[in-house]
């Protein structure tokens, strides 16, 4: 029986690395992998208010974070070695770009959503304890006529060496924030840091409490975005700066091409043959596929109140940093 | 750029401590404060006592009203609604599912909970934060069911 294409959309029998066109996301196709072409059964167009998407599959609300859990719980022990694997590396760039952009200076309050395995946080106490031992050593060398009392005085003041900053990290996952404590415990980061289980859609933080709020590569997996947008907005102070790091659309044809075939072929493979876990690597790279374009999400954040909202992209496209102002 | 790429991919396949990624292109590397020689007071596992400076910035997710510890049972109260949340490993379960509803309060339902949150301080935090000119196209969480 042969299924009439629509819109020229993804054949599932093949599970191939088709890509999903613009506008024509619908969370009413159901997956029919092991049933048929999609042709099959009738079309729901308006997306149903329970329903939402889990990669092409559509699962109700309720669901969807569940098997959400289900996915990072089974990747955490090997989430940071496969990221290395499947970005070869370049997720470790695309991480610091964040931490450039944001430019902390000792004394910022930071609160890192979904950041379970702890990669922006470690990141964030590097930068702020670099900028402090700059700061000393700049002051070191304008005072280099001190007393001895002075020069006791600075022995005797434990100074801090953050400056105040502080980061909380806050994820949904256990599983994720056990191995981010281990990997802090053995790096030895101590101070500075704390670690919440926690709802991006819920927060337990009151509000006006921080000073940037960052979500990286968490903010697909969400299962309402709008929510833990305006969460973000409540949290954080005025003049606060929300940043988010996540996949998106390739503006380039040919990279997108490239992309799509490395998505779709490589990684799930890379995922069961590493971590023996194909099913989550191909939530993976679907739930990228499902996320909204740069100027839509870009118009999501503007709707939960922040301005100056712009976006940069990186490696063409292939993800992107969103940033906006709660002023 | 490549090497730079291949520096790091192989210290992370090499399994060490991965280089703090300080603002490269002024070679600047921080030395993160680390206990240097102390290797018999670092244990294996890392702490598991609660911090008690969270509670500065930790609330209830439900009323966003304070919390207040209980070392005995290692739990984050919140007397007003009279629920418990529970500290595992030294990481407190903020998640509204993880509240454990405490002995005096086992009458009350969840739903109750939620209708009276909802007509109060909850829906009116969030409507503060709804932008008069324009309507949110993407759903608004006042109707949130729990």
């Amino acid at each position: 029986m042969a299924a009439p294409r629509i819109w020229g959309l993804w054949s599932f029998c093949c599970r191939g690395w088709s890509r999903v066109l613009p506008g024509c996301r619908l969370p009413g196709l159901r997956s029919s992998w092991p049933r048929g072409p999609l042709g099959a059964r009738p079309l729901s167009q308006e997306k149903r208010a329970t329903e939402t998407h889990f990669g092409f599959e559509t699962v109700s609300e309720e669901e969807k974070g569940g098997k959400v859990y289900q996915v990072f719980e089974s990747v955490a022990k090997k989430y940071d070695m496969m990221n290395d694997m499947m970005s070869l590396g370049i997720h470790r760039i695309w991480k610091d770009l964040l931490l450039w952009k944001m430019r902390p200076f000792p004394g910022t309050q930071l609160l890192d959503v979904a950041g379970g395995t702890g990669d922006i946080a470690f990141r964030f106490l590097n930068y702020v304890q670099a900028q402090h031992q700059r700061k000393e050593k700049r002051q070191l060398r304008a005072q280099q006529n001190l007393s001895w009392e002075e020069i006791a005085k600075k022995y005797q003041n434990e100074e801090d060496s953050l400056g105040g900053s502080h980061v909380m990290v806050c994820d949904i996952n256990k599983e994720m924030l056990k191995i981010g404590k281990q990997k802090a415990h053995a790096q030895g980061y101590k101070a500075g840091l704390a670690w919440v289980l926690g709802d991006a859609e819920e927060l337990p933080f009151d509000d006006d409490k921080f000073d940037v709020y960052t979500i990286a590569f968490g903010i697909r997996n969400v299962t309402h975005i709008d929510r833990a947008l305006q969460e973000a907005h409540r949290v954080l102070k005025p003049g606060g700066r929300f940043l988010c790091l996540e996949f998106s659309q390739v503006n380039n044809p040919l990279v997108s091409r490239l992309y799509d075939v490395y998505s779709f072929q490589v990684i799930p493979v890379l995922g069961e043959v590493i971590a023996g876990d194909w099913k989550s690597y191909q939530y993976l790279v679907e739930s990228i596929r499902q996320f909204p374009s740069q100027e839509e999400f870009k118009e999501m954040i503007e709707d939960a109140g922040f301005q100056k909202v712009t976006y940069e992209n990186l490696t063409s496209g292939i993800v992107a940093i969103h940033s906006g102002f709660k002023l | 750029l490549l090497f730079f790429l291949c520096s790091r991919l192989a210290s992370a396949l090499r399994g060490t401590r991965a280089q703090p990624p300080a603002v490269a292109h002024r070679c600047v590397h921080a030395s993160v404060s680390r206990p240097s020689s102390d290797q018999s007071e670092r244990t294996r596992e890392p702490p598991r006592a609660f911090d008690p400076a969270l509670l500065d910035f930790l609330v209830c997710p439900f009323s966003k009203k304070p919390l207040r510890y209980e070392a005995s049972p290692n739990e984050l109260i919140n007397e007003e609604l009279e629920i418990a949340y529970p500290i595992i490993d030294g990481i407190p379960n903020m998640i509204p599912q993880a509240a454990r509803m405490t002995h005096q309060n086992k009458k009350k339902k969840w739903s109750s909970i939620r209708s009276y949150l909802k007509t109060t301080t909850h829906t009116t935090k969030f409507s503060k934060y709804h932008p008069p000119f324009k309507k949110p196209e993407w759903g608004f969480p006042g109707g949130a069911s729990g």
